[in-house]
């Protein structure tokens, strides 16, 4: 807008910077945004790296173990193991991105609803919350698929469901600690629009804590894809994922345990790093661990 | 090691924090049973030197040399357990704030016992010894307290249970951190007495730490007058406040507002004693412009807090138990005048500036700015009110939005009231912050990158941005450093002087208000009690507590 308004984004920028460097500093923090950025890159240009058509059959070929030509073999059907695996990662960022975003997006705005408008609203919206909360996460899954049929938006509405109680709980409690924080009451003094206060004093204030949730909720998506697909509830086949991956490795354990180990394999690592990654950000972002 | 006649030896003691020294070179004694005095501004380096008798430093400090000797130990040396062994038991502390010192969950009496882990003695000796520390420090109605929890106490009476808790073990050295300074003018009277009688009981020592000179003239034997970590000035306290040596010290009892006892235009400031000016009677009734009737006035507001109420209350429909914050308040303000506010914490001042902005919601009576009604004004006249008048919120650095720059903070008004096409807000920010004496560099500071005074005169500039005709200051000088009380007295002096403003401060320190007041307004338990020119009020008080309230505040002994 102007000249005050361009000066308030700079410092922000510096700051991210900072942490940024904070966060490569520690070896495990290098370590998952080392896999976090590899777990973009190859989701995002998936198709174009694999070194085979992922869906190709070959017969012939099937259950091979690693070699050069195929580095984590082949499975039942011929199919190069490390292609599937390389393009299962984009449904995996694609449910990551979607689910955790729009879930972070409804749990906020109804946060700060609850937050901030009378008792009753507060009240029923808590309602829903916790009724969702308490529902069993796999009947609300099977309902979802039985209606839906089994597909990655249907695991997109059970993630979105299931998770967003936790932000909207987690910002509800923040707002409502900042809603009497005297810069708030100033504003008000001021004539400040509620959407105002909200978007620019109480937002920036509170989002931190939540990213650093939906950080640790990534893996917890890629957990549920995996699950309700080796269930044959998730992604259909042919298309790659981790969880069909591992549904098919799981079938031939026996005889050619490698499938398995290695759809299990990114699997374990995106955990991980995301993991670490919210621990990292979360111990790095929190004022009161520097004093 | 020379033969042990101080209790606290301190030689030359450095304090580092990584490259930073916060306490230089600082040697002193403290003998059984005196009461020092360690005063100082904010950040000079008092509380380090506090601490570091109690072992209570953080980890980034460093002892970097000289020598420290507690009754002849070498607190250098100690161990951890060596530490725990002496805390409490031979050195305690008294921390500043009484709300948080105590644990919310326990009874005052469980909280009692169980910091009595020195000792061996049965449980009932162990509350036996409690009643007698709580009685000792004249709570009243001792052996019901101890079944209490701390949100059941006043904060005064916090203050007195941690101080019981401290006294408990006899300890040769009692450490207050600015024990007084969260309270109330009548009620640091009331400790400050106490914590006297106490010491002559007890005969322990005590370490004062604070940085209000009135207090300290009271309370204290010998002072100790730090800045900037180095250790200015120490004596007895009648030599070093009626002829001090050191020029900082001068300077420092010079611009206290307590002890400047005729009114004044100008204070003198830490940096030029020299700008001290005398009241003008006849500018400050130039100033005000009674005839053209109030620019404010507030007529039988009354406002009550309803009590929240559970789910069950609510479906069932039973009505909030209610609350009087403020009763029948009546109060105008003239064009050009500054009125003073004046009343103990709680009893309902601050609510009234709040309902003023409609920031609570009034049972009845008026509240009329120029013609505006503003209790039944829609939120779109309010909003044309709102570039009319202005607040500045009591704490400096928490009242500005944490992750907003200083030059968009002090714009801010304009945004939300909608600024002239061809404003340039980068200059505009500019412009303000040179208004109350900041460079534009300060633009792109973040608040927590301001020093307390500097964040006031920020809400000062944000305050002022739509030329307003009134402004309410809530606590202007509230936690600021006696220098820099001065130099926010004399801004708001002046720019009510070129700005035609009329303010209403809202505070409990009578020392500011008697300069800059013209008329003053005491309320009481949400009562206006007394109300008249702010001479006559300090010269003859009528009102009881009005009486009581100027006898805290304006006497230098207790």
């Amino acid at each position: 807008m102007t000249a005050a308004d361009t000066s308030q984004r700079r410092p922000h920028i510096a700051r991210i910077g900072a942490v940024l460097r904070a966060l490569c500093f520690s070896p495990l923090g290098l370590f998952s945004c080392i896999v976090v950025v590899m777990f973009f890159v190859v989701g995002l240009t998936a198709d174009s790296i694999a070194p085979y058509d992922p869906v190709k059959i070959d017969i012939r070929n099937k259950l091979a173990g690693p070699s050069w030509d195929h580095w984590l073999g082949t499975d039942q059907l011929g199919r190069d193991v490390f292609s599937r695996l390389i393009v299962g990662t984009k449904v995996a960022l694609y449910l990551a991105i979607t689910s955790v975003s729009i879930a972070l997006v409804i749990g906020t705005v109804l946060g700060m609803i609850a937050a901030f408008t009378n008792q009753w609203i507060d009240w029923a919206l808590l309602l829903i919350f916790d009724t969702v909360r308490s529902f069993p996460g796999i009947m609300f899954a099977l309902t979802v698929v039985a209606l839906f049929g089994p597909s990655v938006n249907s695991i997109v509405v059970i993630v979105v469901v299931s998770t967003f109680p936790s932000y909207a709980r987690l910002v509800r409690t923040q707002v409502m600690s900042l809603r009497n924080a005297e810069f708030i009451e100033a504003q008000r003094a001021m004539g400040t629009s509620l959407p105002r206060i909200l978007r620019l004093h109480i937002l920036p204030n509170v989002i931190g804590p939540v990213l650093i949730v939906a950080s640790m909720d990534v893996p917890l998506v890629i957990g549920v894809e995996t699950g309700l697909s080796f269930l044959g509830l998730g992604v259909r086949p042919p298309t790659p994922s981790w969880g069909t991956i591992l549904n098919d490795g799981f079938s031939f354990i026996r005889n050619t345990s490698w499938i398995v180990f290695a759809g299990g394999l990114p699997l374990i690592l995106t955990t991980v790093a995301f993991t670490s990654l919210g621990e990292r950000l979360r111990d790095i972002l929190d004022p009161k661990l520097h004093r | 090691m020379a033969p042990v006649n101080h209790l606290v030896e301190m030689q030359d003691l450095c304090i580092d924090f990584g490259p930073v020294r916060a306490v230089k070179s600082a040697s002193l004694q403290i003998d059984h049973g005196e009461i020092m005095g360690l005063v100082g501004e904010s950040g000079s380096g008092k509380s380090t030197l506090a601490n570091a008798i109690i072992g209570l430093l953080p980890q980034a400090a460093n002892l970097s040399s000289g020598t420290l000797a507690f009754d002849g130990q070498d607190l250098r040396q100690f161990t951890p357990g060596q530490w725990q062994a002496m805390r409490g038991r031979q050195v305690s502390y008294v921390s500043q704030d009484p709300m948080s010192a105590l644990n919310p969950t326990l009874r005052i009496g469980q909280q009692m016992v169980d910091i009595q882990h020195w000792s061996n003695d049965s449980h009932t000796a162990k509350l036996g010894r409690a009643l007698h520390a709580l009685e000792q420090v004249k709570m009243p109605s001792a052996q019901a307290r101890l079944n209490m929890y701390p949100h059941e106490l006043s904060g005064g009476q916090k203050q007195r249970v941690c101080i019981a808790m401290a006294i408990m073990a006899r300890p040769k050295l009692l450490i207050a951190d600015e024990a007084t300074t969260a309270l109330d003018a009548t009620l640091e009277v009331q400790i400050v007495k106490l914590l006297k009688e106490l010491q002559s009981d007890i005969g322990c020592a005590m370490l004062f730490v604070t940085h209000h000179l009135t207090v300290v003239e009271a309370l204290c034997d010998t002072v100790t007058v730090m800045y900037q970590g180095d250790i200015r000035e120490k004596g007895p306290v009648e030599k070093v406040f009626s002829a001090p040596t050191d020029t900082y010290t001068r300077s420092l009892l010079n611009c206290d507002p307590a002890r400047i006892h005729e009114k004044c235009r100008r204070l003198p400031v830490m940096s030029d004693l020299s700008l001290k000016r005398p009241a003008d009677p006849e500018m400050d009734k130039k100033r005000i412009d009674k005839a053209a009737g109030p620019l404010l006035s507030i007529n039988g507001l009354d406002v009550t807090f309803a009590k929240p109420r559970g789910l069950v209350d609510l479906i069932q429909g039973r009505p909030a138990e209610r609350i009087e914050a403020v009763k029948d308040a009546t109060l105008d303000v003239s064009p050009g005048e500054t009125v003073a506010l004046v009343g103990e914490s709680g009893s309902g001042k601050s609510t009234i500036a709040r309902a003023v902005f409609r920031l609570v919601a009034a049972e009845g009576g008026s509240i009329l700015f120029e013609d505006a009604d503003l209790l039944h004004a829609s939120t779109g006249e309010m909003r044309a009110v709102r570039n009319r008048m202005s607040m500045m919120m009591q704490d400096p650095i928490g009242s500005l939005s944490p992750r907003t720059t200083v030059g968009a903070a002090v714009v801010e008004p304009h945004i939300v009231s909608g600024k002239p096409p061809e404003m340039d807000l980068g200059d505009e920010a500019i412009r303000l912050l040179e208004l109350v004496g900041l460079s534009a560099e300060f633009a792109h500071r973040y608040p927590h990158e301001l020093s307390g005074g500097q964040a006031r005169r920020v809400g000062v500039a944000r305050a002022l941005a739509l030329n307003p005709k009134f402004v309410v200051a809530d606590e202007p000088t509230a936690g600021l450093d006696v220098s820099i009380q001065g130099e926010i007295f004399n801004l708001l002096a002046s720019l009510r002087e070129t700005m035609q403003l009329s303010i209403l401060i809202i505070t409990h320190n009578l020392h500011v208000v008697r300069h800059l007041a013209d008329r003053t307004v005491i309320m009481y338990h949400g009562r206006i009690v007394e109300t008249g020119d702010t001479e006559d009020i300090i010269t003859a008080p009528v009102h009881d507590y009005t009486k009581l309230l100027l006898s805290a505040n304006l006497q230098a002994r207790f």
